[in-house]
């Protein structure tokens, strides 16, 4: 499963983005990822509340589930701060601190 | 415990974005109670202008005058998850936990408050002394704080870029004063009034360090969350109200993308129409005007604003309507022709907005 995750807004105003493949996680946290992060579990997440007006200082995210195949599309799905399934957070966090760390590690070499 | 508003859709109107936001939430009947609102609110102000002069959002500020402070603080501990509030650590007049982030979101409300109450004579958010609910220690690794049209909520940071929030005076200041907009007829949070939206929250939160320390607007750094990057990042802060622009340059990142003149102006779609963006720019306009008046900034600059927050009634204000009503607060606060209300006009026509 790959994914690309942008990350905007946030008190500081600060773009993140990258992508990450759940074969190069820790386990424990591609489980997560892929139980969480799914187009099921995204669709669930973010029909139960709809679209909300912006709140100051809430950072999006979008997460693009990349397809298994090449005839596949790209799913883009969009939730922020507020979404009110702290799972789904959880992971977004967690990826992120991937995505920085890799950064990092780029940055070391 | 609930912090919904204590009035009721009959008895009060709702301000114009909330109206605005639930249009845009809700479904038919949602809408169809919008409608009703807003026809209500139409009425209601006709009936206050024939009654009185147009100074419906002062009400607060007299109610204020002669009220005792009541400051009325709750820090919780969101323990590392999302849900908020979490569990009840400190309450007003309990005594320090020994948590770092709990201490510094009680103090960080209390100092907010202070400013609020001393100098504009604001009891809490609402001005109707709203108890101050703050959650600390929320997910994991979270680099944000936000308010969330109740409460403020701190994230830890996940040590390399940012460090825990609640530990930045100027970030609980500017969390606060957003709810400070939610209550004063706001700012819809999109584009230029979201850029007004943070760049009143980024002044506000400053302002709030600078009285806590008594520093004037010479002694002052004009940054915002100086305390909360990384130590390895390559910056000095978030964002500087004196220089836009150069508040850090990072390979991790990037380049602080502020402006400070119109003709800098960055139009995009992302956070919400570069509401951290641009609002580098009225950032820069209150910084000039607190250099040219001196002394401490919320004495006089900070009036103008507070004023302009209270009176404008326009949630989709541009800079230049916004710029037009600091010049019009200056004008009424200090006399026409006045030297506080030259400089205001100075200050806009150095970023590139002519009034």
């Amino acid at each position: 499963m790959k994914i690309v995750l942008k990350s905007s807004g946030g008190i500081g105003g600060l773009r993140l983005e990258g992508e990450v493949d759940t074969s190069d996680l820790p386990s424990e946290l591609a489980q997560r990822t892929k139980q969480h992060l799914s187009s099921k579990s995204l669709q669930a997440a973010t029909s139960s509340r709809r679209q909300l007006m912006p709140m100051p200082d809430a950072r999006q995210y979008e997460i693009h589930l990349l397809p298994e195949q090449e005839s596949g599309s790209v799913e883009r799905h969009v939730v922020d701060d507020l979404c009110p399934v702290g799972e789904v957070l959880d992971v977004i966090d967690d990826l992120l601190a991937e995505v920085v760390a890799r950064r990092r590690q780029v940055e070391e070499d | 415990m609930s912090h919904a508003s204590p009035c009721h859709p009959m008895h009060c109107i709702m301000p114009p974005h909330m109206v605005e936001t639930v249009r845009m939430r809700g479904d038919a009947k949602l809408r169809k109670m919008c409608d009703t609102l807003e026809r209500e609110a139409n009425k209601a102000r006709l009936a206050r202008q024939e009654a009185s002069p147009p100074t419906a959002f002062q009400a607060h500020r007299r109610v204020a005058l002669t009220a005792q402070p009541s400051l009325q603080r709750e820090i919780y501990d969101a323990q590392s998850r999302a849900t908020l509030p979490g569990k009840l650590v400190r309450g007003e007049g309990d005594p320090s936990t020994g948590d770092s982030q709990v201490d510094a979101a009680y103090d960080g409300s209390g100092d907010t408050y202070k400013l609020y109450f001393e100098e504009y004579q604001r009891d809490s958010l609402d001005g109707n002394g709203m108890p101050l609910v703050s959650s600390v220690h929320v997910r994991r690794k979270f680099n944000n704080a936000f308010w969330n049209g109740t409460q403020m909520a701190y994230g830890d940071g996940d040590g390399v870029i940012f460090k825990p929030l609640a530990d930045s005076l100027t970030v609980c200041g500017h969390e606060l004063s957003h709810g400070v907009v939610q209550f004063s007829g706001g700012l819809v949070y999109q584009d230029q009034s979201g850029a007004l939206n943070e760049s009143f929250a980024d002044v506000f939160g400053v302002l709030t360090a600078q009285y806590k320390r008594r520093q004037t607007a010479a002694e002052a750094d004009w940054l915002i969350g100086a305390e909360i990057l990384g130590d390895d990042i390559n910056g000095e802060a978030l964002r500087s109200m004196k220089e836009p622009g150069l508040a850090y340059d990072d390979p991790l990142l990037g380049k602080d993308p502020q402006p400070f003149h119109m003709d800098f102006y960055n139009n995009t779609t992302s956070d919400n129409g570069g509401v951290h963006i641009n609002s580098g720019i009225p950032n820069q306009a209150f910084y000039l005007l607190a250099q040219y008046l001196g002394g401490f900034a919320w004495e006089k600059a900070g009036h103008i604003w507070y004023d302009t927050m209270q009176e404008i009634n326009n949630p989709r204000a541009t800079f230049a309507e916004w710029a037009d009503k600091t010049v019009e607060e200056a004008r009424q606060r200090f006399g026409s022709g006045s030297r506080e209300m030259l400089m205001t006009r100075r200050s806009w026509k150095l970023v590139g907005i002519d009034i």
